[in-house]
C-alpha cells in the first residue's frame, strides 16, 4: 500500500499475523479504511516528523531483508543511511501535478503526499558495511548480509 | 513463532489508493499499486466498466518476520465508466509503482462554448 502513517503505540510487540490483537487491529483498520475514518491524528506541523514508512523486515540464514512500499518516489528522492547499527530512511513523496485549467478539477484524491522518516535498529548480527538497496515497481528492498560469524556453519564429523 | 511457512491460499484484496482529475478534456486515474510489474498487471473494460487488476509478486519465500506492518495482497478496482469517457482510446502507463490511466473525453462531451449572435 501506500506509505501509511504508522504508529501501533498500544501493542508495538504484536507483529505476529496469528496474535489476536494485531488480528482485532487490523480488523479495526479495515473497518475504518472501509468508512475513511482515521484513528491517527492528520499529519501537519509538528506531526509531520511522525510520519513513518511501514516496513516488513525477514531474517534468514544469510541476511535480512527489510522491504517498504513507496510507490510514485524516485530514487533520488530517497536517502538511507546507516550508522552505529541504525538504518534510516528519509525521503519525499512529491504530489503530482494539479490540472493546469482552474475550471479542470479533481474529483477523488486518496493518495498521500510528503516527507517521512523512520530509524530502525538493526539486529547485532548485521554487517553495516554490506547493505545494498534496490528500487523497483515503487518498493524498496534493502538486503542486509549478516557477519560471518552470525551465519550457520557446517561443522564436518569426522568418524573414526 | 513468526515463520514464514508457505503462501497465504487466499490473498487479500487490496483497493489501490486512487487519484481522480479532469484535466484538458481528459480524465486521468492515478492507482498507487506498489511491488506490481508491469506483466502482472490487467487491465479490462467490460461494458461500462473499468477494472484494473495487479498482482503482487515480491513476497519473501523464507525466513523469520522481524516486523510485518505492509498489507500485502493483490489490487483490484473497478470504475463505472460514464458514457462521455472514449473507452476505445484508454491509455495506460506504468512507473515507480503508480498506474496512470489517462480517458480521453469524447468530443461530444466537451465543454462547449456557444457564442450568442446579437440581434
Amino acid at each position: 500500500m501506500a506509505i501509511l502513517k504508522w504508529k501501533r503505540a498500544s501493542y508495538p510487540e504484536a507483529t505476529s499475523e496469528f496474535d489476536s490483537l494485531n488480528l482485532l487491529e487490523r480488523f479495526q483498520d479495515d473497518w475504518d479504511r472501509l468508512f475513511g475514518w482515521s484513528r491517527y491524528p492528520e499529519a501537519s506541523g509538528l506531526f509531520d516528523r511522525s510520519v513513518s514508512p511501514s516496513v516488513d523486515v525477514v531474517e534468514t540464514e544469510s541476511e535480512v531483508v527489510l522491504w517498504a512500499d513507496m510507490p510514485g518516489l524516485d530514487k533520488k528522492d530517497l536517502e538511507l543511511s546507516v550508522a552505529a547499527n541504525v538504518l534510516t530512511l528519509k525521503g519525499e513523496k512529491k504530489s503530482p501535478a494539479k490540472p493546469e485549467k482552474d475550471k479542470d478539477r479533481v474529483y477523488r484524491d486518496e493518495t498521500w503526499a510528503g516527507s517521512f522518516h523512520r530509524s530502525l535498529s538493526l539486529p547485532d548480527s548485521v554487517d553495516s558495511e554490506k547493505v545494498t538497496a534496490e528500487f523497483r515497481d515503487g518498493v524498496l528492498k534493502v538486503t542486509l548480509a549478516k557477519k560471518a560469524e552470525h551465519k550457520p556453519r557446517q561443522i564436518p564429523v569426522a568418524v573414526r | 513463532m513468526n515463520e514464514i511457512t508457505k503462501t497465504e491460499e487466499s490473498r487479500r484484496t487490496l483497493v489501490p489508493a486512487s487519484r481522480v482529475l479532469e484535466d484538458n478534456g481528459k480524465v486521468q486515474v492515478r492507482l498507487e499499486m506498489p511491488g506490481v510489474a508491469q506483466g502482472d498487471l490487467e487491465i479490462r473494460v467490460e461494458g461500462t466498466e473499468l477494472t484494473v487488476v495487479g498482482k503482487r509478486q515480491d513476497e519473501a519465500t523464507h525466513g523469520t518476520w522481524l516486523l510485518r506492518e505492509l498489507r500485502r495482497g493483490d489490487f483490484r478496482k473497478t470504475f463505472a465508466v460514464d458514457a462521455s469517457i472514449d473507452l476505445e482510446k484508454v491509455d495506460a502507463e506504468l512507473a515507480n509503482g503508480i498506474l496512470t490511466l489517462t480517458l480521453p473525453m469524447k468530443e461530444a462531451a466537451k465543454p462547449r462554448r456557444i457564442e450568442i449572435r446579437s440581434a
